[in-house]
């Protein structure tokens, strides 16, 4: 009975630390009712088919929490590989304990009250620079490619099939197997990294491009203006000289009042995109402000001072912020006659504003829908994802402040970055 | 109504005037006053009693300098918090966004619109609807490092950053959303008429029109949801019961 409690208790401190662990991958935070449910499930794990059942139990609660943003085959990635490598480390300090023969009391105070802690500080040791990587990979890989995934639970949770088997050297084999995890996962997610930066790169050139070829087109234009008007005020001119009001009138409607388009629109945003001077938002602005304004909306862009990115947001995450705001505001002012799109960057008391704002159809949206996760306007399936990367990219910067408002027929995301500027 | 003029250009503070009065007349405003100026110096020397009905028109570009007008916008702005700020230009550059944030102006004029004269109606209209308004209470709080004014009354609730917890989010009667650099205890200590209603919301109860008793959800005027725990809820219902 005795010993039937304290195995009960060692195995219930197990799961707290795996679900401690699993709340320190910060994929989704947990509430504190949650994380004693889950770690009082562990005690489903004697025998090995109740290490399975428990794995998918705990897999089955963290995607029901997480709205099932995050699917089972994932969240019973992230347990089964916290579950094999808190019991190797378990066992290998066990192995460490057995050498204190004899004095049992002892060994069980110490497997109560001090391997706990042990075993977690050395987790968190561990995921402190593992973790990226593992994130990482579940996110980018595994929730692509399902098979993979089940592949590495079924290979993960074949370790619990033979830590309750006879073979000889298990915890040789188990260690082995998890190091070989360990490294795949680590050049995969290094490997698929750096493909990321490559293609983020390539777009960034692409925008690069299409920004001088606006230039090239916009300066081409001007050319031939400049061309036209002498010879258009030589006669305007000569209307004047001899008082011929309605030849005036005529040069001016004809010829002078259509040149107003040339200046506008494209001239003002180019403009003002020469204030900022981080190439990759240059790109991505242009290339988005152009997109609008090819489907024929009322574009506005003040970029009043020159100005540069704070230097502590990555300049790939403000990319992406923004090509998924600015797709958002495109698609939305489309729906709308003459829509409007207007965007706005600039610093006032050490603090970065980037405003976003758009016309809608309907005066005024939902605030709380748009939070929901795979909320989306579209009908086609696989869209709505686009706000909740933001809140995925925000979570690493908390020293960026979202705000949103809708009203009058018009729409504003508006980010505030505080305060990092040396004044 | 107080309003005053800045303008460098003779011709220009004669058409607005002009302007001006007549949309004063339209509106049936017969008491006010109208004070124009062309240096920045006397304007600043001779500013109203601050109000929110004052109303100050300023040239973006004065002498050359085209941020001239923004510092005097800023200068007032320290003064008269208030006052209605609206930027004319003659440039093609308007930065209606920037100058909204930088010095809560009004309005961003274009002087060869054509639309100026409805542009300044409507804007006359706004700060004429300020007055009738009774100032509601007003709350400040901190959103990224400055603080903004809002009214009380306008607050539905505060919900916990999904993130941060050093933050919060806000949401408001007008269809708004903002993130708040307090949590919800220490919003909480600051306003004790804001009540706890769920571990991860913080309400004004003024605002909630219908508690949903089986769903557990407290609706709000403007169609928001927030849920409320079994134990608030009970406290809520015995409470109401006491009111009637």
């Amino acid at each position: 009975m005795f010993y039937l409690v304290i195995g009960y208790v060692s195995l219930f401190f197990q799961g707290l630390i795996i679900t401690l662990l699993f709340n320190q991958l910060n994929v989704i935070s947990l509430q504190r009712k949650f994380i004693v449910l889950l770690s009082i499930s562990t005690c489903f794990t004697y025998g090995w088919w109740g290490c399975l059942i428990y794995t998918i139990i705990f897999g089955m609660i963290i995607s029901h929490l997480s709205q099932k943003k995050i699917p089972i085959l994932l969240s019973m990635f992230y347990v089964s590989y916290l579950l094999v490598s808190t019991a190797i480390i378990y066992q290998l300090l066990d192995n460490v304990l057995a050498l204190i023969e004899g004095n049992y009391t002892l060994m069980i105070m110490i497997e109560l009250l001090v391997l706990p802690w042990i075993v977690f500080y050395l987790q968190t040791s561990l995921l402190y620079y593992f973790k990226r990587y593992l994130v990482y990979f579940a996110n980018h890989i595994l929730a692509k490619y399902r098979f993979q995934a089940a592949i590495l639970d079924v290979t993960l949770l074949s370790y619990i099939y033979l830590r309750f088997s006879d073979l000889p050297n298990k915890l040789l084999i188990a260690s082995i197997i998890l190091v070989v995890i360990a490294a795949y996962i680590y050049c995969i997610t290094l490997y698929s990294q750096k493909l990321a930066i490559k293609l983020a790169q390539a777009e960034q050139l692409q925008n690069l491009i299409e920004y001088t070829t606006q230039i090239e087109e916009l300066y081409d234009k001007l050319r031939r203006f400049k061309h036209d008007y002498k010879n258009i005020l030589l006669s305007l001119e000569y209307c004047l000289d001899n008082n011929d009001l309605a030849g005036a009138k005529k040069v001016y409607h004809q010829a002078i009042a259509p040149t107003r388009s040339i200046i506008s629109p494209e001239l003002q945003l180019i403009s003002q995109l020469q204030n900022i001077s981080d190439p990759a938002l240059k790109g991505i602005l242009s290339n988005k402000l152009a997109l609008a304004l090819t489907k024929k909306l009322r574009v506005t862009c003040e970029i009043a001072q020159k100005i540069k990115l704070d230097p502590r947001v990555t300049q790939l995450d403000m990319v992406r912020l923004l090509s998924i705001f600015m797709d958002n505001a495109i698609e939305a002012a489309c729906q709308v006659n003459k829509g409007c799109l207007d965007f706005a960057f600039f610093e006032h008391d050490n603090e970065q504003f980037i405003v976003i704002r758009n016309s809608t159809k309907y005066e005024k949206i939902e605030l709380q829908l748009l939070d929901k996760v795979g909320y989306t306007t579209k009908n086609s399936q696989g869209h709505g994802y686009g706000l909740a990367n933001v809140s995925a990219i925000l979570r690493d910067y908390p020293f960026i402040s979202l705000n949103t408002s809708s009203s009058h027929y018009i729409f504003q995301q508006e980010l505030i970055i505080t305060g990092g500027l040396s004044r | 109504m107080n309003i005053a003029i800045l303008e460098d250009e003779s011709i220009h503070i004669y058409r607005l005037t002009e302007i001006i009065s007549s949309l004063l007349k339209d509106l049936g405003v017969s008491s006010y006053d109208l004070k124009t100026f062309k240096d920045p110096q006397a304007l600043l020397a001779e500013l109203f009693i601050p109000s929110n009905q004052n109303i100050y028109f300023l040239d973006l570009e004065l002498k050359g300098d085209q941020q001239q007008g923004l510092k005097v916008g800023q200068q007032i702005r320290d003064y008269d918090s208030q006052a209605a700020l609206i930027f004319f230009t003659s440039h093609a550059e308007l930065m209606p966004l920037t100058y909204k944030y930088k010095v809560a102006a009004l309005d961003f004029i274009a002087k060869d619109s054509l639309t100026i004269l409805d542009s300044i109606k409507e804007d006359f209209k706004l700060v004429l609807n300020k007055r009738q308004k009774n100032t509601s209470e007003m709350f400040a709080l901190q959103v990224g490092n400055h603080f903004i004014d809002l009214e009380f009354a306008k607050i539905c609730f505060f919900e916990t950053h999904y993130s941060n917890s050093h933050a919060s989010i806000l949401w408001l009667t007008d269809n708004r959303k903002l993130q708040i650099a307090k949590n919800l205890h220490e919003l909480e200590q600051l306003e004790p008429r804001l009540i706890r209603v769920h571990r991860s919301f913080l309400v004004n109860l003024k605002n909630v029109e219908v508690v949903d008793n089986s769903q557990k959800l407290l609706f709000f005027k403007n169609g928001l949801s927030c849920p409320i725990s079994r134990r608030k809820l009970k406290l809520l219902q015995t409470k109401n019961k006491g009111s009637y």
